[in-house]
């Protein structure tokens, strides 16, 4: 690629959709979800060099981008967000954390996906992670151990309880 | 009752990574225990469900803004990989150095030893010699000196001795008791390279006092300082326009920091709609903030308090630099490019406002100011259809005649 960013920009346009896709699981806004993949494309255009070929480019990319949501989650800050008042004076509002206020994040979701993700939602932030690149991604143990950096039996041990967990927070709906 | 190992089974069959040789510990398990079973079957479903959750593809735009990020970065030089050289021991260069001094040192030696011995020598035939009682022309018959001596010539010579030492002409030469000065060699010229022999000055022409303007660059932190806020509000009365690049951490952060600075000074700051979209996405181009209604103490007033206010923010501070230069000819054209109009920002606004105030009120004086994406310039509005810049170059019209023209640029650090 010798660092020509026409040449990266194919591979975003290749990997975006199912990057983004995760990743919007994983933080569950789609604001967050797309600095993460912002981020972690640009990350991965700076470290190409150190990309050795020892593992699928998408397993690369996406440890860049779930260490760089994780990265997120733990510098999670007020952030303030410009909007023009009546005039087109600007008016500034700090953003309400919740999810269900922001404007721009609601999504048209169906019952089903409301209730699925409001229960990953509860779930931890590693279970999260394993539940999507297990189920959503349909990742192998050791392409999860690869993208997170854990050790296989530490992965299947998270499947597992993470399973449970959803398992409890999924019964009462089912009910 | 289930036990943990059985649950383990039961979470590994539906990852579908169980061993072979465990499946039929699961079929066992699963006739076994109906507790099991129906575990198995809800976990498989939550599974089938998870998977079945809708695609969400990348919002638009999104391989655009991380190509143009991408496109921002320094170019590196490719780097050609090289075989690994030779790496000589560490202490050779010490070796080299070492014997350098030793070779310098004992030429040295030898050239003092051969000087003492010719003095030694020229001595000795001194004292051998007679003195005559009406000396003749001593040195008669010598060879001629040159007048001037050439720059290719070794050192200064500081004994003037024949070349041939025979008896019977030494016998009747003088003592030389010394080198007559008008006979010495003429001192070899300046500029030949001899630092001993250089011409003397005798008179150096005084020094021309040059006044350098240096641009202000300061930390974001320090704009509160007196000495520097004096340094802002002079520089700012000297020249017509300026250019103040602010760089930040993190521009949609920043650009609200500095909005809620401008308030405090009584700049209304509007915002131009695709810039807004960009912040809103927290895409990290620069922007331009550019207002003419602000004097020079206003100025330096917002920046102290931008200072403050960055400074308290809790999410720590985001200004890093301040860098405040008068405007050129790049900055004149981005206004027009800009603004799509020439904002006369060469020169200030002379006389009052044509909208005086009517008699009994007191009408605030309009202070406005524009946000615009600055670069790349690709992704500048056009100003044609901003609907914000038109109304900025409408409310313009009122500012104070002491404004100074500002272009801030909020740039990213990268």
């Amino acid at each position: 690629m010798n660092g020509r960013p026409a040449a990266f920009g194919d591979l975003v346009l290749r990997y975006q959709d199912r990057l983004f896709n995760s990743v919007v699981r994983v933080v569950d806004n789609p604001d967050d979800a797309l600095d993460v993949v912002q981020d972690a494309f640009f990350s991965a255009f700076q470290s190409l060099a150190s990309f050795k070929g020892d593992a699928e480019f998408f397993t690369w990319l996406y440890r860049i981008a779930f260490n760089t949501a994780v990265s997120l989650r733990r510098r999670r800050r007020a952030t303030v967000s410009l909007e023009t008042g009546r005039d087109g004076e600007v008016v500034i509002d700090p953003q309400d954390p919740s999810a269900e206020t922001r404007p721009g994040t609601a999504l048209e979701r169906t019952e089903e996906e409301e209730a699925l993700q409001t229960a990953l939602n509860r779930l931890s932030g590693e279970h999260r992670t394993v539940l999507v690149l297990k189920d959503i991604e349909g990742m192998k143990y050791e392409e999860i151990a690869e993208v997170i950096g854990v050790p296989i039996g530490t992965i299947r041990s998270r499947i597992h309880r993470a399973r449970l967990e959803l398992r409890e927070l999924l019964e009462p709906d089912d009910e | 009752m289930l036990t943990n190992a059985d649950r383990e089974l039961i979470t590994a069959a539906v990852d579908g990574e169980l061993a072979p040789e465990r499946e039929a510990a699961l079929h066992v398990l699963l006739a076994r225990d109906p507790g099991a079973a129906t575990l198995f079957a809800c976990l498989k479903t939550d599974s089938r469900r998870l998977r079945a959750l809708p695609r969400r593809p990348a919002p638009l735009g999104l391989a655009d803004a991380v190509t143009v990020r991408v496109a921002r970065l320094p170019r590196a030089n490719p780097v050609t990989p090289r075989a690994p050289a030779l790496r000589a021991p560490n202490w050779v260069p010490y070796a080299v150095a070492a014997s350098l001094l030793f070779v310098v040192g004992a030429a040295s030696f030898w050239v003092s030893l051969r000087e003492t011995a010719d003095e030694a020598h020229g001595l000795a035939q001194q004292k051998r010699l007679p003195r005559p009682d009406n000396p003749p022309d001593q040195f008669a018959g010598l060879p001629a000196l040159p007048t001037e001596p050439s720059p290719e010539l070794g050192p200064t010579p500081r004994r003037v001795l024949p070349q041939h030492t025979d008896d019977s002409r030494l016998a009747t030469l003088p003592h030389p008791t010394a080198v007559r000065p008008e006979s010495a060699p003429q001192p070899r010229p300046a500029g030949t390279g001899d630092v001993v022999g250089a011409v003397p000055l005798t008179s150096i022409p005084p020094f021309e006092s040059v006044e350098a303007r240096v641009p202000v660059l300061a930390p974001v932190a320090d704009l509160g300082r007196k000495d520097i806020r004096d340094r802002i509000v002079s520089d700012l009365g000297r020249d017509q326009s300026f250019r103040l690049d602010l760089f930040v951490k993190d521009v949609p952060r920043a650009a609200a920091v500095f909005q809620s600075a401008a308030r405090t000074v009584g700049l209304t700051v509007a915002v131009d709609a695709a810039t807004q979209d960009r912040l809103r996405k927290k895409l990290p181009a620069p922007l331009a903030v550019y207002t003419d209604a602000l004097a020079p103490d206003e100025v330096a007033r917002l920046l102290t308090n931008l200072a403050k206010r960055d400074q308290a923010d809790k999410s720590g501070p985001v200004f890093t630099i301040a860098h405040l230069v008068p405007f050129q000819a790049a900055e004149h054209r981005d206004l027009r490019d800009l603004f799509g109009v020439d904002l006369g920002s060469g020169k200030r606004k002379a006389g009052g406002s044509n909208l005086a105030p009517a008699a009994g009120t007191k009408a605030k004086p309009v202070k406005p100011a524009i946000v615009l994406t600055y670069s790349p310039a690709a992704l500048r509005v056009n100003p044609a259809a901003s609907k914000e810049v038109r109304a900025f170059l409408d409310r313009r019209a009122e500012r104070p005649r002491t404004g100074v023209p500002l272009l801030v640029v909020i740039r990213p650090v990268l």
